[in-house]
């Protein structure tokens, strides 16, 4: 292609009902990290590449102005970032045992707000979503219907991020938009 | 419903993951000695109990880690979820009866 045209799945569809907003998140930069995160030296890596504090708790996340950081397993962390994702890349990769992958193109995000939220994620997710359980600063990998995505809380009011792969986000959005009328 | 403890991110519904057999079955080393029979063994032969069973699970829309569980195969009871590089965790004293 000559001129190639940058596009997400949704193409920035939006959901504007009385107690649910939802909105696709256009480009986002994402790496996925890995490394033995059990490791003091691994971490500190990661504090000083990024200028957060990256030691993670399972299913939380930490953000910056310019990068969030998610927990995915033991061993893997997702970065969503602001800056140069080769650069972020390049230099991960620099510290021995790692691996960077750039994934910006494998999902896509929306981001869930309004009164109705927590109940348009527990219609299609096994997952607890009660602020009890799930509060700010947490995320978690769980199904909403048979798409596997990435939830993270945002803020009280409530606020959500549901990432979903790029072939699953007609699917995941389709969901939303039926059981938003009777939730 | 159940509900399965995953080692890394605590308890989770059934529907996130999938089972996938047998635990704790050595991949052969001296592959070009084994006669037939023994491939058989290892590729084909389970123990197949009714009681307590170690099997291989799998946090599919998780975490995406396998580790291993020990269940009831009559009473589907999970006694435990442990890591993969865990010891095992001993089967009940109750005659493989829950």
């Amino acid at each position: 292609m000559d001129n190639p045209v940058k596009a997400t799945p949704l193409e920035m569809a939006a959901i504007d009902v009385d107690g649910l907003t939802v909105a696709e998140l256009g480009l986002v930069n994402k790496i996925n990290l890995r490394g033995d995160f059990d490791s003091h030296a691994c971490n500190s890596a990661l504090t000083e590449l990024l200028g957060m504090e990256c030691q993670l708790e399972a299913n939380t996340y930490v953000s910056n102005s310019a990068s969030t950081l998610f927990w995915l397993g033991p061993n893997e962390r997702l970065l969503y970032t602001d800056s140069d994702p080769q650069s972020i890349a390049e230099r991960w990769r620099a510290n021995p045992g790692t691996a960077a992958v750039d994934v910006s193109d494998y999902s896509t995000v929306l981001r869930l707000s309004g009164a109705k939220t927590r109940a348009v994620i527990a219609s299609g997710s096994p997952f607890d979503v009660h602020p009890q359980q799930f509060g700010v600063g947490q995320c978690t990998q769980t199904r909403f219907g048979n798409a596997s995505v990435l939830l993270s809380n945002h803020a009280d009011t409530p606020v959500f991020q549901m990432q979903v792969r790029w072939s699953f986000a007609r699917y995941a959005f389709d969901y939303i938009k039926r059981v938003a009328d009777y939730v | 419903m159940f509900i399965i403890n995953c080692p890394y991110c605590g308890d989770r519904d059934q529907t996130e993951f999938s089972c996938h057999g047998e635990a704790h079955i050595p991949r052969p080393t001296e592959t070009k000695k084994m006669t037939d029979e023994e491939w058989g063994d290892y590729v084909f032969f389970r123990t197949n109990p009714k009681g307590y069973h170690r099997e291989r699970w799998l946090h599919d829309h998780g975490c995406r880690r396998w580790f291993n569980a020990l269940r009831h195969t009559v009473t589907d009871e999970f006694v435990a979820s442990y890591k993969v590089e865990d010891p095992r965790p001993p089967i009940p004293d109750n005659g493989g009866q829950s």
